[in-house]
């Protein structure tokens, strides 16, 4: 068996899949507070863009980013046919949706307070 | 391919057979036992008796504030009892029992013969050991920590406290955490690799899954706090100013690292338990559990959003609003994975015909007790409320009620459901509810009031209190139901030994649950399964109630015994399907030797030997050395019969074995704390006063060359000594070998020689002293790669790599893989952010 048959045959993409979601959430979590930290220390949040303040744009714009690879990922989730024909592979495939749609709920509600708080205050 | 058909035996002679090779051997011997049951209930019986230490401590702590102006301890004393309190408590007692009770139970519930790797648990078991005899002798010599057990700088530095109370800290839990971080790596690879055939992801049990997020999240959650040990340890030891405002430092960034793993580690006490929760409701409620995918994912879930919570224990520091209100947010939402579980719980109950046993009556306790600290948790997530309940009395009485309510009661409750598998023998249930309803009563007693004293405002930490400010009654009934609740405890123990005589023998199944453990005679024997189980169902005990004589006659697989082979099934991670076979470990001194080693370096840095401290380090890489050189084979191996039509190649001969997932996720431990530590760096640069540094590293472009050269040429060294090993061209490997070690040695030079070329003193600003590390961390690394590439070309010529037994080249391979990305991130690090942010 060769290595590229082994590792197919392990199949650690879907115990990734299964991640994935919360991956991008922890991604999601880890930048939001990031770009806040690096952003009021730059002094981001001095300019105005279309009257909103440049790092709330760009924490907006991040949020959204992952909420839509969020959507995305519930997309293919539903979508797709387990590769794994067996029992096991529909379970896996069913945690996979649930947490994706989870994941992006989690999303949507930690992003939230961007649209109604100032960044540096 | 030739065939090596297996002996014939009888299930005497394979009893034998078996015990010969797995059991714990007796006298001096018993130091080198590998066997996972032997070492989980080590772990459980020491965390039990650090238990009873931790719970005197608390006696004195209620002893002390029982009534006002209290003189029985001095403020000193006190401030260590109550230190050691919560030290013993989270350190030595719930991490280590939890663990423990997971290296005893996995193998048995997933249908496996041992853990991936029993030896590296014999190593953990004794780091354990040491680092907590550290603690307490040091609390017996009255120099233990006393600056609360999350040690917060600047009042732990050595400034405020210049004796060794604080490094016994630092080392004594970091000695603690090598244990806990090798229980991780090890529980990680065995849930994913090492279970009996057709136990898929499906059809394992969920304290599994509980287990397998746990592990994950204690490789991930530990390393932060290691990180910042180690930094404040090196401040304390040698000046590197990390949390000394004066020379660019900050104290928030002990609280950031401490928190970091903090508020995951409430998660890694309670899923396990939760874990436990979730095996006992079904077999009590006689019905399979209700929403067992909504389950899982809730415990995944879990494991994530709890690394999203860490700041809501800073929320007084004076961080925005903003990111006070993502932690927030974070925080609530926590609270709805675990009210998934709950529902389950208690639908499964509601739909199922519960009868009562003592361990249904410590899960009720739990019912009752963990929502109430639940619903505080969400109170205190909230900002206003948090900064007006702040270092009150309120918050011990949460963190309680949450962490006796969501660990304690259930590890009773499993302890009790589970004891027969140690002893034999069944509790002795008059006694246990009596023990129950004193320490559920003397519980509430002592905490339920405690909310109302922290509303009332008394802080924490305060060694008396004047009379007259209405906290007076509240703390009498405090004390008071906290001796109700020692008495509870201490019969719990006194039932624990007694029933070893008293109680009844036990039959198979008891509870008649419906796990692959209840399978095995009472007591287990040392082997587990005399033949291994083919599981095909979730429930395999419910599906064939004959499994256990069938087992035990050997009608399952691997059911003939090679003399001194210990086999098990590695398997497909989704399916279950076997995929080759384990050549487990027997008895050794090399584990009990390296924690020996280990141990010397951690005492003579606390007493600051530090030429001893370099030797002990160079002991410990050869014990681990002589360790890893006792496993392999000098020849290619047969296939292997494992009965049931498998035929299969051991793990020796295997593409990705067990090693290979172990060295993974042993990389993403480590790769967590170096992201801790740049993570250090950003939060020094953006938040600490006292930046930009006053200086910046000089450019040393020669030595950045070396160091980049010497990275990649090892990398692309090991990754040719593969392709070789792979084509059977060993001696080419080995020329490829030694290039990889001639690199690293290069790279791990520059990198360590930078900080001493390019920067000033180390002792004169947090930029230095971080910029060093970084680049220190690479160089260390590297170095580490240099050993084991030199080890493996060691290896090559005693002929233990072929083409067919080609695993160690790529797991060498994949950690010059990382330590390549480590060498070009610190290089990046150091030279290209200061030009872009300075």
């Amino acid at each position: 068996m060769t290595r590229q048959e082994y590792m197919r045959y392990l199949k650690p993409k879907a115990l990734l899949a299964l991640i994935a979601g919360y991956l991008v959430w922890s991604l999601c979590f880890v930048l939001l507070y990031s770009l806040l930290s690096v952003g009021c220390e730059a002094g981001w949040h001095q300019s105005r863009l279309l009257g909103i303040n440049l790092l709330s744009w760009l924490l907006v714009g991040t949020w959204l980013l992952h909420v839509g690879a969020g959507v995305w990922l519930v997309r293919e989730a539903g979508r797709r046919e387990p590769e794994l024909s067996s029992q096991s592979g529909h379970f896996i495939q069913r945690v996979t949706l649930l947490l994706h749609v989870t994941a992006l709920a989690a999303m949507v509600w930690i992003g939230l307070p961007i649209l109604g708080l100032p960044p540096c205050a | 391919m030739t065939f090596v058909s297996q002996q014939p035996a009888t299930p005497v002679g394979r009893h034998k057979l078996l015990h010969r090779d797995f059991r714990t051997p007796g006298g001096i011997g018993f130091l080198t036992s590998v066997n996972h049951s032997t070492v989980g209930l080590r772990f459980i019986v020491t965390g039990l008796a650090f238990f009873v230490i931790g719970g005197i401590l608390a006696m004195l702590i209620r002893a002390q504030l029982a009534t006002s102006g209290n003189t029985f301890m001095e403020h000193e004393t006190y401030n260590q009892v109550f230190t050691m309190h919560g030290t013993v408590m989270m350190f030595l007692f719930a991490i280590p029992v939890l663990e423990g009770l997971m290296l005893f139970l996995l193998p048995k519930m997933l249908g496996g013969r041992d853990m991936a790797f029993p030896a590296l648990s014999t190593y953990g078991y004794f780091c354990y050991l040491f680092g907590g005899i550290i603690l307490i002798a040091a609390l017996l010599l009255g120099v233990a920590p006393r600056g609360g057990w999350f040690m917060y700088t600047p009042l732990t530095s050595s400034q405020y406290t210049p004796g060794i109370n604080s490094d016994v800290w630092l080392l004594g839990v970091t000695f603690v955490e090598v244990s806990a971080l090798s229980a991780g790596v090890e529980i990680i690879v065995t849930i994913l690799r090492v279970r009996g055939a057709g136990m898929s992801l499906k059809r394992m049990p969920l304290f599994g899954w509980y287990s397998l997020v746990t592990a994950f999240m204690i490789i991930v959650g530990f390393p932060p706090l290691i990180l910042g040990s180690i930094l404040l340890e090196l401040e304390r030891a040698f000046g590197w100013p990390f949390f000394d405002v004066a020379r660019g430092g900050d104290p928030l960034l002990w609280q950031h690292l401490f928190w970091l793993f903090g508020h995951p580690e409430v998660y890694i006490i309670f899923l396990p338990a939760a874990g436990i929760v979730s095996t006992l409701v079904p077999t009590f409620a006689r019905r399979p559990i209700i929403g067992h995918a909504w389950i899982v994912a809730s415990v995944i879930a879990t494991g994530f959003i709890s690394f999203g919570l860490w700041v809501h224990h800073m929320f007084t520091v004076g961080i925005p609003h903003l990111a006070l209100a993502f932690f927030s947010a974070a925080s609530m939402l926590v609270a709805i994975p675990t009210g998934i579980q709950f529902f389950a719980w208690i639908a499964t109950l509601m739909a199922g015909r519960p009868f009562v046993r003592l361990p249904m009556y410590y899960l009720f306790g739990f019912l009752v007790i963990f929502v109430i600290g639940g619903l505080t948790g969400v109170m205190i997530a909230l900002v206003p409320f948090n900064w007006q309940v702040h270092d009150t009395h309120f918050i011990v009485a949460h963190m309680h009620y949450v962490l006796v309510g969501g660990m304690a009661f259930p590890l009773m409750a499993g302890l009790y459901y589970w004891m027969p598998m140690a002893t034999g023998r069944m509790p002795l249930e008059r006694l246990g509810v009596i023990a129950f309803w004193l320490i559920f009563v003397g519980f509430n007693m002592t905490f339920l009031v405690m909310h109302l004293t922290g509303l009332l405002g008394m802080p924490r930490r305060v060694y008396t209190y004047e009379g007259g400010l209405g906290w007076d009654t509240l703390n009498l009934i405090s004390s008071m139901g906290g001796f109700v609740m020692s008495v509870g405890f201490a019969l719990v123990l006194f039932d624990l030994f007694l029933h070893g005589r008293l109680g009844l023998r036990a039959p198979r199944n008891p509870w008649g649950a419906s796990t692959l453990e209840w399978t095995l005679p009472k007591p287990p024997p040392s082997y587990n399964f005399a033949s291994l189980p083919e599981v095909r169902d979730s429930e395999p005990l419910h599906d064939d109630p004959d499994l256990p004589r069938k087992l035990a006659a050997g009608e399952g697989l691997l059911s003939e015994p090679r003399p001194s082979a210990r086999e098990t099934f590695a398997v497909e991670v989704v399916s279950g399907r076997p995929v080759h076979i384990i050549n487990l470990p027997g008895p050794s001194w090399w584990p009990f030797m390296a924690a020996v080693c280990t141990g010397i370096f951690f005492l003579s840095f606390l007493f600051k030997i530090y030429p001893l401290a370099a030797v002990a380090v160079v002991l410990t890489i050869g014990a681990f050395l002589g360790w890893a050189y006792q496993y392999g084979l000098r020849e290619d191996a047969p296939l292997l019969s494992a009965g049931g039509g498998y035929s299969l190649l051991p793990h020796f001969a295997a593409s990705a074995p067990p090693g290979w997932w172990g060295m993974l996720f042993a990389i993403v431990a480590d790769a967590t704390l170096y992201a801790s530590l740049l993570f250090g760096y950003l939060f020094l640069w953006t938040v600490a006063p006292g930046w930009p540094p006053p200086f910046y590293i000089e450019w040393q472009p020669l030595l950045a060359l070396l160091a980049i050269l010497g990275l990649v040429a090892g990398l692309l060294c090991s990754h040719a000594a593969t392709g070789m090993t792979e084509s059977g061209r060993i001696g080419l490997a080995k020329v490829w070998l030694l290039l990889s070690t001639a690199a690293g040695l290069l790279a791990a030079g520059a990198l360590l020689a930078l900080p001493w070329i390019a920067l000033p003193s180390l002792t004169s600003h947090a930029y230095a002293a971080v910029t060093a590390l970084i680049l220190g961390y690479a160089g260390l690394h590297a170095l580490v790669a240099t050993i084991m590439s030199a080890f493996l070309f060691w290896r090559a010529q005693k002929l233990f790599l072929s083409a067919q037994r080609s695993q160690e080249p790529r797991i060498v391979r994949l950690w010059w893989g990382y330590v390549a990305g480590v060498g070009f991130l610190a290089i990046a690090a150091v030279y290209v952010f200061p030009g872009a942010f300075g």
